[in-house]
């Protein structure tokens, strides 16, 4: 860099402010429409069970709702730079399921915990290399990734549930209580400490997307690979770091549950995947990179943890919850298609 | 409508008015033309002129946003209509995991129920006169290009049972000039049974031999329509040249050529060889100041030289570019679709390409009013037409997509920017600037290397002109020491050891191993 | 194309080396805790049941002795069965005969399933072992199946395995009744003795089946959870039913035995749902089921007892606890662990069913080894009674050994 010229030109327009920059409502239709229907949907519930609606059942909601926050945050990097990650339901489960085994064999809890979220992150690292080095498309990579980890959670726990307070011999009681402590805590006010950790990574996420360098290129990459080669942004790097702060991020997922409830069980997280993937969909990510918010991730996983809890409050079913949530996502989508007007990608006419 | 019953003088073609723009950028700006039973149409026409748009309005594969086609007298729309017009295309539209043989039989007609269904004699008859019989059973994925482009007429061929209009688009760029020939033939006769051939090619002297009458395609118009004695090699040449340069009067200052007399160079590479084989360059020294155009024909080696330089081909030799980054180059593709961002809007597109110290702190944080004042003064600075920074880039035409590509890779303070043809379907004001936004950047002490097909763009911009044909440097002149684009075309040509049109055709079999 | 295959390599090369180290880890992990017990010693007291399982009372005179003409020694080597006359395989009659080594093979609907997989297996081993000894025979004890119910695959399964002469004695859960019967008629007619575990498939031709019954001991959930509440003096007002499963028929049956057994003891109690109204499938991904019970909970603050059809009532009973509601909130539930039975001594749970995993594959191996080696069998469904644990006996028995559930 020769500094052939300066940035700072005094010779260019000051600040022009407002002008340039459109009122959130009209950058985030999507979050807008989202919150709408979250609060058509809840006062639906509350009208149909007035408990919907009380503070309890809120904050019990919102903590339901971090570990699919959690991974939905992972996933959202992922999908941004243009990859897919259908390995962190496993991973969720896998990495609670090797921490706790490995802290009921004696290691002390935190080096196990920390053995949980290196699991994780290595397996974002394989992921990451089968994709980048051997060019494999991260679909087929974390499709068979999502079959090898669970696998592996079966062989470790032999197919049965842990619990370490209950463990042959059992866990020490302070080790238990810091354990516990991670996911289990009640702040003030009876909030959960989960909430706070949703709140607190979705703000590290907020930051790290779209306020550092990293996630403007992360934008960049997915949005135009070619052009981000062009560019010689390294696109590699950026793959790796996503994928292994997605592993990292089912894995804290997984071991706060795990320390919520105290116990886990080898089909732990199978059944989040596809709310995960609704989640940054609903929030207006699109498959095939380029765009997508944490805001509206996160209000995508708000609106699917409305309606799982309402439906569970009501009692109409798992099969309705899912056509619900299968239902929400394609109607998000097809929303999209007739609100924003189809917009012309660069490009010239062939 | 069906082929046997129809008298020659019946079929007629009129095209008019016709128009169509993706996005901002106009690829037809209303052709009209009139074609009757029996003609065989030669459509010759530079890069993004729309020659291939036009193409496909016939062939129903898009429909026109204005203008009207009419057939035999009554109006008639190809994508609606049930005459298909088969196409054989430039590259090959086919299914590469079916037989030679079945994927004659993809889209004929069939119930979709029926069982699946098998070639019959006369698609066999069709491939052994092509010649293509010992590969009909084989899957086509598996078979030479050659093969692949002749599978491609023999479907348009199967076909023509109830077809009165073919399409051919470039359909001979891969094959040999025996090949070529016996395909003319099939295409003769197919003209001289009454129907319409239409013929697009960049090979300007087999449009001259082959085609009755041949128009050249200009921005989107057609800018010649030549027959008989008009219809000569040369001329077709000139037309195309002629009409591309940017004549706005004063557009662009010119200056004397200084490469030579500047001392230092920005960039050298020597004994140059791409790792695929595409080209093998001796020397090539850029100098400080100077615009370097390497000119030749898609195949010369001159696209994969440039990108070679960018490290974007691999290539081995001796450079005085720096192994790891940060490299003195910026680099630009051809096709903007790879060189933007879809999901930015203009002003973080303008600084996309920018890291840590230009438009982010300590920790990676992204400095906002910093990107934001850039953003503006890039696209002053630039010239850049959107309605504020915030307008996403799609939307912009594609001049002004072109400015904000050119302007983000100029963004990163390069010594030196690596481009592929820079002005490639950018409307003629843009032209103008884009030509001087290069001009001014070299004027303050950058270089610039741009891979050229077109010659009144070397002529509007680059200082110096490497020609190179199959994958070699041929020749080397002084842009400055033309006067007008038609020596320099003439120049160029030579160089390139072919006719006046060698620039639009993959070099002559024998002539074109000029001077090395 | 050649770098296509290149890539394909390095990903197979990869995922196999990941395979060897999970199968390296795996070892290490599992000597905690084995999957096949050993032999029980004393502290684990024999298979929980108020009673003892009912001794063979079999339902008909044993058939009379066929005159053995070909068969040297040993037990006989037929059955009269409601269907007809069942013929034992030339080859494990030679094995009696000759002292060979015998394949007792148990199929389960889903190995990788947490709650049964592991306790089955234990049963079926440790039966397999104890007739081994007993006999004086080898038996080699093997549990199969899907890692999660495929009936397809576990019916594959068990075929390829009878093709191959792999099976001596077979026992078999079933997930649905049907799917079953042509599989089980070729085990038999190939003269193979097969029984039922666990889940039934009637029509088929297998001898007997082992299980509790859902209804009774759903009912007797129900009945116990009343006279607690009665003894207690806790006036239980309204009841709600929650469950992994609807459809499925066991609990269905669950849940109406419950609301009869209890509904007897209370008549005045309401149920503000039933088991096709108002209510869903929680499914079993623990975190799932403690939101979903949650939700539902905070929903229906007015409820005072709520029964669970299965092990489901851990995550009820912890959302009661965490919510404070211990003492104005209750939960019955079936099955067991560890924490199910701290939830017991706390009073949050009043009873729970062990359906007894364990003895019931226990019983099946003791049946092949019956009919093998002394001509003993019996038909139909042999009831095994479930141990329900309450207050008064939860601390009597070590919930996490898999013999115990």
């Amino acid at each position: 860099m020769n500094g052939r010229q300066p940035d700072e030109g005094a010779t260019f327009p000051p600040d022009t402010g407002a002008r340039r920059r459109p009122a959130f409502a009209v950058r985030n239709p999507r979050v807008i429409g989202l919150l709408i229907a979250i609060f058509l949907v809840g006062m639906s519930f509350s009208i149909v069970n007035p408990n919907f609606l009380t503070v309890r059942n809120m904050l019990g909601m919102v903590r339901a709702m971090s570990s699919l926050g959690l991974l939905a945050l992972g996933l959202t990097l992922v999908i941004i730079v243009g990859e897919l990650d259908l390995s962190i339901g496993a991973i969720y489960g896998f990495t609670a399921m090797l921490a706790g085994t490995v802290w009921i064999d004696g290691v002390h809890v935190v080096p196990a915990l920390l053995i949980g979220l290196g699991a994780g992150v290595f397996v974002g690292f394989l992921n990451a290399a089968l994709t980048t080095w051997a060019g494999i498309p991260s679909f087929i990579v974390t499709l068979g990734m999502l079959n090898a980890v669970e696998g592996m959670t079966l062989l470790i726990s032999g197919a049965r549930g842990i619990n370490p307070k209950y463990a042959e011999p059992p866990v020490p009681a302070g080790e238990w209580d810091i354990f516990r402590a991670l996911g289990a805590t009640k702040l003030p006010l009876d909030i959960p400490v989960q909430v706070v950790w949703l709140l607190g990574l979705a703000i590290l996420f907020w930051v790290l997307l779209h306020r550092t360098l990293f996630g403007f290129r992360l934008a960049a990459i997915g949005s135009n690979t070619p052009a981000a080669r062009a560019a010689r942004l390294s696109i590699t790097r950026h793959k790796f770091i996503v994928f292994m702060l997605g592993g990292a991020m089912a894995a804290a997922a997984g071991m706060l549950d795990f320390s919520f409830l105290g116990s886990t069980d080898p089909s732990a997280g199978r059944s989040l995947l596809f709310p995960v993937f609704a989640a940054v969909i609903v929030g207006g990510a699109t498959l095939t990179g380029g765009r997508a918010t944490i805001i509206g991730t996160i209000v995508g996983a708000l609106l699917l943890s409305v309606l799982s809890n309402g439906l569970s409050i009501i009692g109409v079913g798992a099969f309705a919850k899912s056509i619900f949530i299968g239902t929400a996502t394609i109607g998000a989508v097809m929303l999209d298609r007739f609100t924003y007007r189809k917009r012309a990608r660069p490009g010239q006419a062939p | 409508m069906t082929a046997a019953a129809r008298p020659e003088s019946a079929l007629r073609l009129t095209v008019r008015d016709l128009q169509k723009a993706y996005g901002h950028t106009q690829a037809l700006a209303g052709v009209t033309l009139d074609i009757t039973g029996g003609e065989f149409l030669g459509v010759a026409g530079p890069n993004g002129a729309g020659k291939s748009t036009l193409v496909r309005m016939i062939s129903g594969e898009e429909e026109p946003d204005s203008g009207e086609m009419v057939l035999n007298g009554a109006p008639w729309s190809p994508a609606r209509s049930e005459a298909r017009v088969p196409v054989v295309h430039q590259e090959a539209m086919l299914f590469p995991d079916l037989t030679v043989a079945e994927n004659l039989l993809v889209g004929g007609r069939g119930n979709g129920l029926a069982r699946r269904p098998v070639p019959g004699p006369a698609h066999y008859d069709i491939l052994r006169s092509l010649g293509i019989t010992h590969d009909a059973d084989r899957e086509l994925g598996e078979c030479s290009l050659v093969v692949r482009q002749l599978t491609e007429i023999a479907r348009a061929l199967a076909h023509a049972t109830d077809a009165q209009i073919f399409l051919f688009d470039e359909p001979n760029s891969a094959l040999t000039e025996e090949e070529s020939a016996e395909l003319f033939a099939r295409m003769r006769a197919l003209s001289d049974a009454g129907n319409i051939v239409i013929l697009v090619s960049h090979r300007l002297n087999e449009l001259a031999h082959v085609a009755d009458r041949v128009i050249v395609v200009r921005d989107g118009r057609v800018g010649a329509d030549l027959t008989g004695e008009a219809l000569t090699e040369e001329r077709l040449a000139r037309e195309m040249v002629m009409g591309e340069a940017v004549q706005a009067p004063g557009s662009v200052s010119r200056r004397p050529g200084t490469g030579i007399l500047q001392d230092g160079s920005a960039l050298t590479v020597r004994a140059w060889r791409h790792s695929g084989g595409s080209f093998e360059v001796e020397e090539l020294a850029v100098r400080a100041r100077e615009i370097v155009a390497v000119v030749g024909v898609e195949g010369s080696g001159g696209r994969e030289f440039v990108r070679s330089l960018a490290g974007l081909e691999e290539a081995t030799g001796e450079t005085s570019l720096p192994r790891r980054p940060p490299q003195p180059t910026s680099y630009l593709p051809a096709d903007r679709g790879e060189s933007l961002f879809g999901d930015f809007d203009v002003g973080r597109s303008l600084v996309a390409r920018l890291g840590r110290g230009r438009i982010a702190g300590a920790g990676g944080l992204l400095k906002r009013r910093t990107m934001a004042r850039l953003g503006e003064r890039y696209m002053q600075e630039f010239r850049v037409r959107a309605a504020s920074v915030a307008q996403p880039i799609g939307d912009l035409s594609g001049g002004n997509q072109q400015k904000v590509a050119i302007a983000s890779a100029l963004a990163e303070r390069p010594d030196v920017l690596l481009l592929e043809e820079p002005t490639r379907g950018v409307d003629v004001g843009s032209k103008v600037e884009i030509y001087r936004i290069l001009r001014t950047f070299t004027e303050h002490g950058g270089s610039v290397v741009a891979y050229c097909t077109e010659i009144p763009e070397v002529f509007e911009l680059a200082d110096r002109a490497v020609v190179m044909a199959r994958g070699r440097v041929t020749g080397e002149l002084n842009v400055t020491d033309h006067g007008d684009i038609g020596s320099l075309a003439e120049a160029v040509a030579q160089k390139s050891g072919g006719a006046a049109s060698a620039l639009e055709r993959p070099g002559g079999v024998d002539a074109s191993r000029g001077r090395a | 194309m050649k770098t296509r295959h290149v890539r394909s390599l390095t990903a197979i090369a990869v995922l196999s080396a990941l395979a060897l180290v999970a199968a390296a880890c795996g070892d290490d992990e599992e000597a905690a805790p084995p999957p096949a017990a050993p032999q029980p010693e004393a502290p684990a007291p024999p298979p929980p049941a108020d009673e003892p399982p009912p001794p063979p009372p079999a339902d008909e005179p044993p058939p009379p002795p066929e005159p053995a003409d070909e068969m040297p020694s040993g037990p006989p080597h037929t059955a009269e069965l409601p269907w007809g006359t069942f013929t034992l395989a030339d080859s494990i009659a030679d094995k009696i005969a000759n002292n060979g080594e015998f394949n007792f093979v148990l199929s389960i609907e889903g190995t990788a399933i947490p709650i049964f997989g592991a306790a089955m297996d234990e049963g079926w081993s440790r039966g397999s072992g104890e007739i081994s000894a007993e006999h004086g025979v080898d038996i080699s004890a093997r549990t199969i199946g899907p890692l999660q119910t495929d009936i397809p695959a576990q019916v594959a399964e068990i075929d390829s395995l009878i093709d191959a002469g792999q099976i001596d004695c077979l026992a078999f859960e079933a997930h649905e009744p049907g799917p079953y019967v042509d599989i089980i008629a070729k085990a038999v007619d190939a003269g193979i003795p097969t029984f039922g575990v666990n889940a039934d498939s009637p029509d088929s031709k297998r001898f007997a089946f082992f299980a509790l019954d859902e209804l009774s001991a759903g009912t007797l959930a129900g009945t116990l959870t009343g006279e607690w509440a009665v003894d207690n003096g806790i006036a239980l007002e309204k009841a709600g039913l929650l469950t992994g499963s609807v459809e499925g028929p066991w609990a269905q049956n669950r849940m109406n035995g419950f609301m009869a057994g209890i509904s007897a003891v209370l008549p005045d109690l309401e149920f503000v749902n039933g088991p096709n109204t108002d209510i869903e499938s929680q499914g079993w991904d623990p975190p799932q089921q403690y939101a979903a019970s949650e939700a539902w909970i905070l929903g229906h603050p007015d409820v005072d007892i709520i029964f669970h059809t299965d092990q489901g009532v851990e995550f009820v009973a912890k959302v009661i606890a965490d919510q404070g509601l211990t003492g104005d909130m209750y939960t019955s539930g079936f099955n067991m662990n560890p924490a199910i039975a701290d939830f017991i001594s706390d009073g949050v749970v009043v009873v729970t069913m062990v359906q007894g995993f364990s003895n019931q594959a226990y019983n099946g191996a003791n049946a092949c080894g019956d009919f093998l080696f002394k001509g003993e069998f019996e038909t139909g469904h042999v009831i095994l009674d479930p141990l329900a644990a309450t207050q008064d006996n939860v601390d009597s028995v070590d919930w996490s050994q898999p013999e115990n559930q």
